[in-house]
């Protein structure tokens, strides 16, 4: 049987003044790996930071729901505490060294998960001693904000683009760190534009669709990028 | 003998020593109002010559180095001074753990003028941290600094300053530098002193010596602290580094002076200086200034005042952080200089006064 643990329901976000995200339903399972694709503008990023709470992406409607609880109106700290997480397509440059910056989030999760592990797993023990996410490269930018999720193990785990601007190498890898995360029970919504990542990943779940704000029903994560891939988003959008 | 007062007021001073990181009874002396209580020096240090010594008391017994030494681009005399500290430490000694020195206030209405003379010779390399803090509120603490680092010689000097908020600082350390010789200057202030003015010479004297300069200034409260940094590249190939990292909250004001000034050939320089206000009606200037006689001197500077972005507190915030941790951790970042090459146990003391200073609340 299935668990639900994230459920966005009815979700309508408006940021600049402008409704960017409508009537949005999502539901992620626990331990599965759903993918949201959808072209450049459509609004994806948009969805994410409204769940996480950002303060410019305002909810105007729908509900939010965390392993069954309402956190549509908490501020993104406690929705990261109760087990919420997002992986930024593009973290601001931080002047903090990674290393402290990871050593303080580590410290909010406790201490199950070791950061040196996590820093091994993602290749970035050269980087901690650097300004987080300044002057880094595509790869090591990713890399990077994964390893705050890592350190956090959340319940939910939003990926906005992790593979964007990254050399196939390092995909193989994002994917099989995805699955790992996966597999120990965590749900994951992933953005991602390119299908090399989710061919490579083995827990895929549902495939949503956004198109100028509407996002698709759920449907099979396989077929839907197989035809995405193949035809591009006008076709599935037509069909 | 000391007085009972005398003897509290010192017991007190070491503990307070203690837990700011300056462990004098490893290797140190406490200067209290205007006497050294209290004097340390391991017998193993004694056995290599180094002096270690109140500085009267130097005048008169090692008067040859002391004259060859002592106010050379300092103005003034031992008879205004009522104390301070002697360190002379000879020819190729390498002493790696710091000595600690502190400067108290324990009096009302004192006025503490001190006097320090630091002489590392050729080959020779130490480590001096000093604390300086107060007892009591009310009082005035006015020093000089003389440090002489030979060729080929390494000094680093670490300064703490904690003061309360009536106590008013001035303070003026002259640094010679000799061929090769090299110089490092932390300088923490963390108190909400009324008004520090500090100034600091660096005369490189010997080609291709070296110095490095790090200020970490934060005030809370009304304090009015103003800082002046000179460098004086003299000659061939020296070089110096400049950083300032300056915090203000509440209506504290920081005036912070840096200079460069490049006489040499292949003289490189740099200054970096970042300002970062949190409070209203705080006041932060920096005044950076590069200025060169040699047409292959590099002379750089940087510098900025911002304020916390919107986009870094929100980033850490859906990390897990509440707000008020989300500024303590980037005002944290902001301090940090990247100094290294410190002994295991001053980072450490560092560090926490870092830590400490990141979360005061405005
Ligand atoms: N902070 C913002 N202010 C104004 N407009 C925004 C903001 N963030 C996103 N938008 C707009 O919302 C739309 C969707 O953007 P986004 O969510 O980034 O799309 P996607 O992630 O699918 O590429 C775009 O038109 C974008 O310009
Ligand atoms: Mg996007």
């Amino acid at each position: 049987m299935p668990q639900k643990i994230l459920e966005v329901s009815n979700l309508t976000v408006e940021v600049g003044g402008k409704i960017v995200v409508k009537n949005a339903n999502i539901e992620i399972e626990r331990g599965e790996i759903s993918v949201l694709l959808g072209p450049n503008g459509s609004g994806k990023t948009t969805m994410l930071k409204a769940i996480m709470g950002l303060s410019d992406y305002k909810i105007v409607e729908g509900k939010i729901l965390l392993d069954s609880v309402d956190i549509t109106s908490l501020p993104p700290w406690e929705r990261a505490r109760m087990g919420l997480a997002l992986s930024y397509q593009n973290p601001p440059p931080l002047p903090i060294k990674m290393g402290m910056l990871l050593e303080r989030i580590s410290k909010i999760y406790g201490k199950e998960v070791n950061i040196t592990n996590a820093v091994n797993q993602t290749v970035i023990t050269h980087l901690l001693e650097r300004d987080a996410f300044s002057g880094f490269s595509g790869g090591e930018i990713k890399r990077s904000e994964l390893t705050t999720i890592l350190l956090s193990k959340p319940k939910v785990a939003l990926l906005d683009e992790p593979d964007s601007g990254v050399d196939v190498e390092s995909v193989r890898k994002i994917a099989k760190l995805i699955d790992q995360l996966a597999e120990e029970g965590t749900g994951i919504l992933l953005v991602t534009h390119v299908g090399l990542l989710a061919r490579y990943l083995r827990r895929l779940g549902k495939g949503y669709v956004m198109m100028r704000g509407i996002v698709s029903p759920g449907g099979d994560a396989r077929k839907i990028l197989k035809i995405v891939l193949n035809e591009g988003y006008e076709n599935l959008y037509r069909r | 003998m000391l007085s009972n007062d005398a003897n509290e007021k010192l017991t007190e001073a070491l503990g307070k020593a203690k837990e700011l990181g300056i462990d004098v009874e490893k290797g140190g002396s406490i200067v209290l109002n205007e006497t050294m209580l209290f004097r340390r020096l391991s017998e193993e240090l004694e056995k290599k010559g180094i002096i270690y010594t109140e500085i009267h008391e130097a005048a008169k017994e090692y008067s040859d180095i002391f004259e060859k030494h002592a106010f050379m681009k300092v103005r003034g005399s031992l008879k205004e001074i009522d104390s301070g500290v002697f360190l002379y430490v000879p020819r190729g000694v390498i002493l790696e753990k710091p000595i600690f020195n502190c400067f108290v206030l324990g009096k009302r209405g004192i006025v503490q003028r001190i006097y320090n003379l630091i002489i590392i010779e050729d080959d020779s390399k130490a480590i001096g941290l000093s604390g300086c803090f107060t007892l009591v509120n009310e009082a005035i603490h006015s020093s000089l600094e003389e440090i002489h680092v030979g060729s080929n010689a390494s000094f680093t000097k670490v300064m703490l300053h904690n003061w309360l908020p009536k106590i008013s600082v001035s303070a003026f350390t002259a640094v010679q530098l000799g061929r090769g010789g090299k110089y490092q200057d932390i300088y923490v202030n963390y108190s909400e002193a009324r008004s520090i003015s500090f100034n600091t010479r660096i005369y490189h004297e010997g080609d291709y010596s070296a110095s490095r300069a790090d200020q970490i200034i934060a005030t809370s409260g009304t304090g009015d602290l103003k800082y002046s940094t000179e460098v004086f590249l003299s000659r061939k190939g020296t070089s110096s580094q400049l950083i300032s990292r300056l915090l203000s909250r509440d209506r504290g004001k920081i005036k912070s002076k840096t200079k460069i000034v490049a006489e040499e050939k292949e003289t490189k320089g740099h200054i970096d200086c970042k300002g970062m206000l949190l409070g209203d009606g705080g006041e932060i200037s920096t005044i950076p200034e590069l200025s060169s006689m040699s047409s292959d001197a590099e002379l750089t500077h940087e510098a900025s005042i911002g304020k916390i972005k919107k986009e870094e507190l929100e980033y850490l915030e859906t990390k897990g952080f509440t707000e008020e941790q989300a500024i303590s951790l980037l005002v944290r970042g902001f301090l940090e200089t990247g100094t290294t090459g410190l002994p295991e146990s001053i980072k450490n003391s560092i560090d926490n006064i870092l830590e400490r200073l990141s979360r005061a609340k405005g």
